[in-house]
């Protein structure tokens, strides 16, 4: 029916955006809007629909494009953030009115990581939680997880660098 | 080819400060002679720094619920009405945009009778650029409202550019209606005025800073 009104060229390629992309934009604007579900709902259509209106820019920007997405959705958010800030009356305790931007950007950052993060495996998300979290040492951590010392160590390995490359695919933080 | 550097798994464990003392030592030795071990540290020395704000709790939590079954059909939905949109939009232009080249910039079109119902013009790009732009002039009885819808379409960069919108009167005169800076994918949109009737206005342009127009409008 919809299919009908786009055309089956368009409702295909929003579906190929929506199974590709969608999960990961969720899992990320799910943890800015504070679990309004209609609003996160809306931001990642409307991202949806800007690489929908320009779909080269996912070519141009080189794999997945999934960095594009990331950027956009991030932009849709903090613009949000910004009108409500301008509307008292709006201003939930979601936004402290001091510093703004500043707290903006700042929870983004801080939810793009915590989407990288979950991509990573139990494993990678164990020995860091050992490693980093609780602040052991590798020999701490063997004991903990009862794998050798050395696995502790490419685990870790492998863990940092998979949560570094996840944070570059989804735009890098600021 | 690098055959097994016995070092090659110690750099996440360093960074996090996670080697015991002997190893940590050891470690830092073998980083000055070795070039590839430095690059992973140095690709990785940034990461601890993002954590800081993470807490253990965080990491414990589930991962986010799946997007709801309603997305996909509202984004169809959504995407069928922004085509109708488009439709009407470029229908409304009619060949007057196709028409409306660099020669005519400086022609003083004349202007069509004050509709009610104002809409959204599209903008006609001048130059290659990712920028695209609509503007909606609305007569009032102070002078005329200028609605700008500007967004970056492409991926350029990084590099936020700053772009400012022109009215150009029916001398030719220049007035600037306001400033802005998009990043790429980004979005403005934002009201001005001019106290001049809509028929003493003769076009609107976007321009870089570095003065090159871009995107043109004949009113």
């Amino acid at each position: 029916m919809n299919a009908a009104v786009v055309g089956q060229r368009d409702a295909d390629l929003l579906r190929a955006l929506h199974d590709q992309h969608a999960h990961a934009l969720w899992s990320y604007i799910g943890g800015l809007t504070g679990g309004d579900r209609g609003r996160a709902q809306d931001v990642v259509q409307e991202t949806l629909l800007r690489a929908w209106r320009n779909p080269a820019v996912l070519e141009q920007a080189g794999g997945s494009g999934r960095s594009w997405l990331f950027t956009v959705a991030r932009r849709i958010v903090i613009d949000q953030w910004r009108s409500a800030s301008r509307r008292p009356e709006l201003v939930t305790n979601q936004v402290p009115e001091q510093t703004v931007e500043d707290t903006a950007q700042h929870r983004v950052d801080r939810q793009l990581v915590l989407a990288a993060l979950r991509t990573l495996s139990i494993e990678h998300r164990q020995v860091l939680l050992e490693c980093y979290f609780r602040g052991a040492s590798v020999a701490e951590a063997a004991k903990t997880l009862g794998v050798p010392p050395g696995t502790i160590k490419s685990r870790t390995h492998y863990a940092l660098h998979a949560l570094r490359q996840a944070i570059d695919e989804m735009g890098g933080v600021t | 080819m690098t055959t097994s550097d016995p070092f090659q798994h110690d750099d996440a464990a360093y960074v996090l400060g996670a080697l015991s003392e002997p190893e940590h030592e050891a470690f830092e030795a073998h980083l000055v002679t070795c070039a590839a071990c430095t690059l992973r540290v140095n690709t990785l020395t940034a990461v601890p720094k993002l954590l800081a704000d993470i807490t253990a709790g965080d990491l414990a939590k589930p991962a986010a619920e799946s997007e709801p079954d309603t997305l996909l059909p509202g984004l169809l939905r959504r995407a069928a009405s922004a085509r109708r949109r488009q439709r009407w939009l470029v229908t409304g232009l009619g060949g007057l945009a196709a028409a409306c080249l660099i020669a005519l910039a400086v022609t003083v079109w004349p202007s069509a009778p004050a509709s009610d119902r104002p809409h959204p013009q599209a903008m006609t790009a001048l130059t290659a650029s990712p920028v695209q732009a609509t503007a909606a002039l609305i007569d009032h009885k102070w002078g005329t409202q200028i609605d700008l819808d500007c967004y970056a379409t492409s991926y350029a960069g990084s590099a936020r550019v700053t772009y400012s919108l022109q009215l150009i009167d029916r001398h030719g005169t220049a007035h600037e209606l306001g400033t802005w800076t998009l990043e790429p994918g980004g979005e403005t949109t934002f009201t001005s005025g001019t106290a001049l009737p809509r028929d003493q206005i003769s076009s609107l342009q976007i321009t870089r800073a570095n003065g090159t127009t871009i995107l043109h409008l004949s009113t």
